[in-house]
């Protein structure tokens, strides 16, 4: 049966979605339903991220989504972490909690995709456009959205 | 089927409104509730009535499936006195509502950008679920114990009614603009009631009413162009709300989430307590160990004069901090504040 995910990534500032149907047949393409942002709200931040919460649980529970992937801390280079870094990791843990509160989560860092989907990385596949054209069906994806589908359609042929 | 008796015991009468009388009562399910009671009026012929209460009973029993964190709780509907009344259940809003706040003045940025934020979650969930709201004012937005934010009295304001019934009932001035022109209501619709309630819980009752009647503007276009706004409300403030007011719906907002995004971005400070008297504006706000006041006379339509200083919270000598040159007149009075405001 067609399923609906949501995927998520998530920043300081906000959270990328893409809500896309996905064939059972793993060769037909998924078709895209929407691509937006929740922002956090300007302001205390335990406001904001209770807003972000209800709004990510909300999303999920009207729009009868079956699972959620988001795409997972991971460390990047050697340096000290940023204040940036660790409120984009309290949004991303508002955003698993709100989804893990309706449905399945799943959580895939950019290097599992990369190893263990296709033949090349994440960010080859992001830049292709014939690759998009193939993958998906239905609203257009924006360019800064395509690694967020590309969880999707990673997680749906693991 | 056994006829059953309800537990419920109404209380004393809590509103008014255009659709009936709202009771305190007490369920024995759910304790304390709000009972809505819609009489059949003089003007009811049985067919009206009969599709009237059809209508509503459909909605409100579709409503008590609509459990959601920002909308009033509907429990039950029945019919009551032989058929000739509708008795609505619903969950009992100890804050009261928004009409109250409107009509004791400004509301501050971070009340109203939460009441935003909460009505919009309400209204999102209900669009999504293909319903609308269509009745969107300061009186149905009711604050839960907590202070929560939820959307009530909904479902019985129909498109065939809505022109009647805001005439009637004072919603007229939530009315947008397409609907005036004969088209029917829409998600964009509520969008537009809320920019017009954002609009007046900013400014509140006394500061709104000196306006000229928006029913009587908004039909005939171009009604965000004539909007008076209080001086210390943010530009990104007027931004918002003018983009929800927008005559054409292509141009607002297209839904709830869209709106979310929005108000995301708009500032809540500087707080300032605001109250609005026909000769008289004021502002005040604590800022570290100072209050700071400022005050804007009304001398006539065309004097004005204000003046802004800070003082001690305790003791200590009071700080010029602006002002007019003597009396001017009320657009550079305004255009002052706004830069003192900095909005």
């Amino acid at each position: 049966m067609t399923k609906r995910w949501l995927g998520l990534s998530a920043s300081k500032e906000g959270v990328i979605y893409v809500d896309a149907e996905i064939p059972d047949d793993d060769d037909a393409p998924i078709v895209v339903l929407a691509d937006d942002t929740w922002k956090v709200q300007k302001g205390d931040r335990a406001a904001a991220y209770n807003v972000l919460h209800q709004q990510c649980a909300d999303y999920l529970r009207e729009n009868h989504i079956d699972g959620v992937v988001v795409k997972a801390s991971a460390v990047m280079g050697k340096g000290a972490a940023k204040l940036g870094m660790l409120q984009s990791a309290e949004v991303r843990g508002v955003v698993i909690a709100a989804a893990g509160s309706v449905c399945p989560v799943k959580q895939l860092t950019k290097g599992v995709v990369s190893r263990t989907y296709g033949e090349r990385n994440v960010d080859d596949y992001v830049a292709d456009d014939a690759f998009w054209d193939e993958q998906t069906a239905g609203g257009k994806l924006r360019k800064m959205s395509r690694e967020v589908a590309m969880l999707l359609i990673a997680a749906r042929n693991s | 089927m056994a006829e059953y008796v309800s537990g419920l015991q109404l209380g004393d009468k809590i509103g008014n409104g255009h659709f009936g009388q709202v009771f305190k009562g007490i369920d024995p399910a759910h304790g304390d509730v709000a009972v809505k009671v819609l009489s059949r009026e003089a003007h009811h012929d049985d067919a009206a009535w009969q599709k009237y209460k059809c209508g509503s009973l459909n909605e409100a029993q579709h409503l008590s499936k609509a459990t959601h964190r920002n909308v009033v709780q509907v429990h039950h509907v029945v019919e009551g006195d032989g058929g000739n009344s509708i008795v609505i259940c619903m969950e009992f809003c100890p804050g009261g509502s928004l009409q109250a706040k409107f009509d004791e003045g400004p509301m501050a940025l971070p009340a109203t950008r939460k009441v935003a934020t909460e009505v919009l979650l309400g209204l999102g969930a209900l669009h999504t679920r293909q319903m609308l709201h269509r009745d969107i004012k300061p009186a149905n937005i009711l604050l839960d114990a907590m202070g929560v934010a939820k959307l009530g009295d909904f479902g019985l304001v129909t498109d065939e009614l809505i022109l009647g019934y805001g005439s009637q009932a004072g919603y007229s001035d939530h009315i947008a603009y397409e609907v005036w022109h004969g088209n029917g209501t829409s998600p964009k619709t509520d969008i537009w009631a809320l920019g017009m309630t954002l609009f007046r819980l900013l400014h509140g009752k006394v500061w709104y009413e000196e306006a000229p009647n928006a029913q009587l503007v908004v039909p005939a276009g171009g009604f965000v162009d004539t909007l008076k706004w209080l001086p210390h409300i943010p530009k990104a403030w007027r931004t918002v709300i003018r983009k929800m007011l927008n005559d054409n719906p292509a141009g607002r907002y297209q839904n709830a989430g869209q709106a979310l995004t929005g108000i995301a971005a708009l500032p809540i400070d500087p707080v300032w307590t605001t109250s609005v008297q026909s000769e008289l504006v004021r502002w005040e706000q604590v800022k570290g160990q100072r209050r700071v006041q400022v005050e804007w006379e009304r001398i006539s339509q065309r004097k004005h004069r204000w003046r802004a200083w800070s003082e001690p919270l305790g003791a200590g000598r009071s700080r010029a901090l602006g002002g007019s040159d003597g009396v001017v007149g009320q657009t550079q009075a305004m255009s002052e504040l706004r830069a003192f405001f900095g909005a």
